[in-house]
């Protein structure tokens, strides 16, 4: 039977409600100093300093996620919102990523942000004992053909992962550390950077014991998930003051009076 | 009275741990069928995005595939594609133009307006165009010849900005979206894994855990 109203993925738009927004004033590489529990917590985008856009930025990803609204949609609502607030980019920026008008930089806004909550709803729904016991492994494969395609296997390598099954396959158990460490992200779920064709498929126990990363029946000790419950208990305002305390812990920076985290040692903007 | 006390719990214990164990079997199977299903529904969706996406675009059925969830509703499982327009796919139809609009535009690959809104451009007029595929005049949005200068700044070498000066880029009329009354589109379900392969899956799947759990001496 075929039903055409769509299941929320709740994990996932659990994992968008859990994040307060937080204007900071950081270029990506700033942001990416930021603990994962932080990044995972706070909704933020590089260079933008207005709360009213991250709201907004907040809310399209919800749409997009739960599959209310489409992403064309949601470009020209978003860039209706940043020209009003009196938005210009530098000349110099005009279509680019750094324009926050772009096509660019709307796109990877908001697949970036919807990725991530998909990516989050499925590495809890693949935490189940069963499921783990079943398919203990998972391999790091392309889906979606790229123009240019960054060095994955040199930074399979790098991240301390081994091939399999000859000289291309990417696997490991889901618990092992390598996944957090091939992330951009410090995350250990897909996406593994920004606008990848990489994604995650999952290796059954079968050929996991045939391949000799597992026995037969050795049982994977769960990865640790970052439970969000907790955050979601708690309101809106104190959420938001955790965070801002766990901000400024990080050293990293300080807040302005406008609320505005200000990154200490900034980056140049994005380059 | 203790005696009693321990037959009372073992004549009620018994067959409350037993149904405790059945159900927790019937749960974890009901995972395992749907953490198969996912995979099969996302490696189809992953492969439709790579044939029928060849000439770029947004990834639709990629972001569908990575958007799909399998939920247990008691017993049952659903696998849900939480992507606009999917639906309108698998079932087919006629969309029209909301309530105050004529028109709804279409675009092709290849046409500048292939995966946007005509929101989202501030020089169109209405216009008429020749189909390239049918050779004939249709109502079209078309962009108007730019007269506007690109001003480009790249910073040189030695850190200066060096400033650019160009004209627009659109030269000549460029039919940007197809004017239409209404678009009939035809049930595709060719976008979901056949009803065979989904049934088939379901079964390797609780073959194989039957099998483990077997193994493992029938507990897990």
């Amino acid at each position: 039977m075929i039903f055409t109203a769509p299941i929320p993925f709740e994990e996932a738009l659990r994992s968008l409600q859990a994040r307060s927004v937080f204007p900071m004033s950081g270029a990506t590489r700033d942001l990416a100093k930021l603990d994962p529990a932080i990044r995972l917590r706070a909704l933020f985008s590089a260079q933008v300093t207005e709360v009213g856009i991250l709201d907004e930025i907040q809310s399209a990803v919800s749409s997009f996620t739960a599959g209310r609204v489409d992403q064309s949609s949601l470009r020209v609502q978003l860039r209706d919102v940043v020209q009003r607030s009196g938005y210009r980019a530098d000349p110099e920026d005009f279509g680019t990523l750094r324009d926050l008008t772009s096509d660019a930089r709307l796109n990877l806004i908001l697949e970036t942000n919807r990725q991530m909550a998909e990516g989050y709803g499925h590495y809890v729904e693949g935490n189940d004992p069963a499921i783990l016991d079943e398919w203990p492994a998972q391999e790091l494969v392309r889906v979606i053909d790229s123009k240019v395609k960054r060095k994955w296997k040199r930074r399979w390598i790098d991240a301390g992962g081994r091939f399999w099954a000859g000289p291309h396959r990417m696997i490991a158990l889901k618990n092992d550390p390598v996944w957090r460490r091939l992330s951009r992200f410090d995350l250990p779920y897909a996406p593994f950077d920004f606008n990848s064709g990489m994604d995650l498929s999952d290796v059954d126990r079968d050929e996991a014991v045939e391949l000799g990363l597992i026995d037969e029946d050795e049982q994977l000790v769960p990865p640790r998930v970052d439970d969000l419950n907790e955050t979601l208990q708690a309101s809106p305002n104190v959420r938001s003051e955790a965070l801002r305390g766990m901000l400024e812990e990080t050293g990293l920076g300080t807040f302005d009076d406008d609320g505005i985290f200000n990154f200490t040692a900034q980056s140049e903007v994005g380059r | 009275m203790s005696g009693q006390g321990v037959t009372i719990l073992k004549d009620t214990a018994g067959p409350l741990v037993d149904r405790l164990r059945s159900a927790l079997r019937l749960t974890s199977m009901t995972a395992v069928v749907g953490r198969a299903e996912r995979g099969l529904f996302r490696d189809h969706l992953f492969a439709l995005n790579r044939s029928r996406h060849k000439s770029g675009g947004r990834n639709y059925y990629a972001q569908a595939a990575r958007g799909l969830r399998v939920a247990t509703v008691g017993t049952a499982m659903v696998v849900s594609i939480n992507q606009v327009g999917f639906a309108q796919r698998v079932h087919g139809g006629t969309i029209k133009p909301r309530s105050g609009r004529k028109y709804l535009t279409i675009a092709f690959p290849g046409m500048a307006g292939y995966g946007k809104r005509a929101a989202e451009f501030d020089d169109l007029e209405f216009g008429g165009a020749v189909d390239p595929k049918s050779g004939r005049m249709r109502k079209a949005l078309i962009r108007r010849p730019s007269t506007a200068l690109r001003y480009r700044r790249r910073r040189q070498k030695d850190g200066t900005l060096r400033t650019y000066v160009r004209p627009g880029e659109v030269t000549s009329r460029e039919a940007v979206f197809w004017l239409v009354r209404s678009v009939t589109q035809q049930a595709d379900r060719s976008v979901l894994p056949s009803d065979r392969d989904v049934l088939g899956t379901a079964e390797a799947a609780i073959n194989t855990r039957l099998a483990r759990l077997q193994s493992r001496g029938g507990d897990s």
